[in-house]
């Protein structure tokens, strides 16, 4: 497998944005994730729940989904942009 | 996080379920609506969730659009317990009242607390501080700090630096003392040394000046003992301040009388005690018809600050005791009376000549009508220098006076 293979996919605005040297978290469309232990997880710019249970949250964010799982977990608060998820974290994990 | 809950439970919020397989779509569509949520859990198969009372008119055409039912659960925050509550029109007097009553009482000084590890006594700043406004009990919007600390700093000389700080309803006063500038000797002029007292000289020592007289002579009180004139060929006389330590054997003679019956006032152990209670600078009586049937009695007043929490209330229990006082006549035996007249006479000696030490005494007793009387001729050795100025008179009568010009 080539290098070319192995190199991530990035769409125009992600190829424009590393031609100017634009910080990835300030990229539109890139979600920023700040994790606070395994207690509470800020995520902004997300577009939105897709599953939500005590043991595992689903959220699009951008290209991704990310999938919080473990135990209690609860949606602190919730606004058009930003979720803060609360409870004892397991693992995150992003698929395309 | 503490400001929000508290701004949330002004504002008021409902908690609700929200029941329906699109739960989450629910969410989202609220989210991108503007409307802000929190705690959201999951109940079974529903969602609790609690959003603010601004938000619930929106809530209808979303929970359609998402297909969910949504129940409210609780009504929380301030204007759903007032709308319970709007009937009951003691309470909010009360409640009213209490407010009205924190904001008078907090118009007022409650304690001052007073910072003086100097040797001026805090009553006398209390005092001080009262006279020109400055009293537990005074208006706070009427305290002018800046004249109050000028003014005490010129009413008390003792007074340095007097810092006032009003904090609430407590007042603060820290005070510095004046520290008096040092004495400085040389600015005195020139000095003597003469005898304080009629002696006989045992030794001196001469630091500063010319001696006058030698060991072993007999001097009388006031006698010049070191002159501040000194003589130099070069210069002629110099005055300087004369400075030594002449010590002398001295004579003092002490009387004393003790009578052999004295009156006395004695406590008869009665007394009655009236009480005042003091609110702020407000004084009520407590036992307004007490008279005092004694003929002769001594009063003490005492005062005792009420300390609620460890802080000081403005308010105090003022007592005055009235204790009844009599005169009795008491009779002692001439040794008693003897014992104490001599005790008296040391006592008297001490008092009059600190620095004496006494050498040898010499006691005549003799008792009449009045008593037991004792004279003593004490004999000590002490220092007998005193510094004394020279004046104008001095330097024309000594005999260096020709060359001196000053």
């Amino acid at each position: 497998m080539s290098n070319e293979e192995n190199r991530p996919r990035r769409g125009p605005v992600q190829f424009i944005a590393g031609l100017l040297e634009i910080p990835p978290e300030a990229a539109p469309g890139m979600p920023r994730i700040e994790l606070a232990g395994n207690r509470e997880v800020l995520i902004e710019q997300s577009r939105g729940i897709i599953e939500y249970t005590p043991q595992l949250v689903r959220l699009r964010a951008g290209r991704f989904v990310i999938h919080i799982t473990g135990q209690q977990l609860v949606l602190r608060t919730m606004r058009a942009s930003e979720i803060i998820i609360g409870g004892n974290i397991a693992s995150l994990s992003f698929t395309a | 996080m503490f400001i929000i809950t508290i701004f949330r439970f002004l504002c008021g919020y409902v908690t609700l379920r929200v029941s329906g397989v699109r739960c989450e779509r629910f969410l989202n569509l609220l989210a991108r609506r503007g409307v802000d949520f929190w705690r959201v859990h999951r109940d079974g198969g529903s969602i609790i969730l609690n959003i603010p009372v601004s938000a619930f008119r929106r809530l209808g055409p979303t929970a359609r659009e998402a297909y969910c039912r949504v129940h409210i659960v609780k009504k929380n925050g301030l204007p759903f317990f007032i709308a319970a509550h709007k009937k009951r029109w003691s309470f909010a007097a009360g409640f009213l009242m209490f407010l009205g009553m924190i904001a008078f009482l907090s118009q007022f000084i409650w304690s001052i607390d007073i910072v003086n590890d100097t040797d001026i006594p805090s009553a006398d700043i209390e005092r001080a501080l009262s006279r020109y406004g400055l009293y537990e009990g005074a208006r706070i919007s009427d305290i002018d700090t800046a004249f109050i600390r000028d003014s005490v700093m010129t009413y008390d000389e003792r007074v340095a630096y007097i810092g006032i700080n009003i904090a609430g309803t407590g007042a603060s006063v820290e005070v510095k003392q004046r520290v008096p500038a040092p004495h400085l000797e040389s600015e005195d002029g020139p000095r003597n040394i003469v005898a304080s007292c009629s002696g006989h000289i045992r030794r001196m020592e001469v630091l500063h000046g010319e001696p006058a007289v030698k060991e072993g002579e007999a001097v009388l009180s006031g006698q010049l003992l070191i002159s501040g004139l000194m003589d130099s060929k070069v210069e002629g006389a110099r005055p300087v301040r004369a400075d030594g330590s002449v010590w002398a054997t001295t004579w003092h003679e002490i009387s004393v009388t003790v009578p052999l019956t004295e009156r006395v006032t004695v406590d008869t152990g009665r007394r009655v005690s009236f009480y005042t209670l003091r609110l702020f600078n407000i004084f009520i009586k407590i036992n307004q018809n007490s008279s005092i049937e004694y003929e002769k009695y001594d009063k003490m007043t005492s005062q005792e600050k009420l300390v609620l929490f460890g802080r000081t209330m403005p308010a105090a229990i003022i007592t005055e005791t009235c204790s009844e006082q009599g005169e009795a006549e008491f009779t002692i035996d001439e040794a008693a009376a003897l014992r104490r007249a001599q005790e008296q006479c040391d006592v008297k000696l001490a008092r009059r000549f600190p620095d004496a030490v006494i050498i040898g005494v010499e006691r005549e007793t003799t008792t009449d009508d009045r008593g037991v009387t004792v004279r003593a001729v004490y004999e000590c050795e002490e220092n007998i220098a005193r510094s004394e100025p020279i004046d104008a008179e001095g330097y024309e009568n000594n005999s260096y006076g020709e060359s001196f010009d000053g």
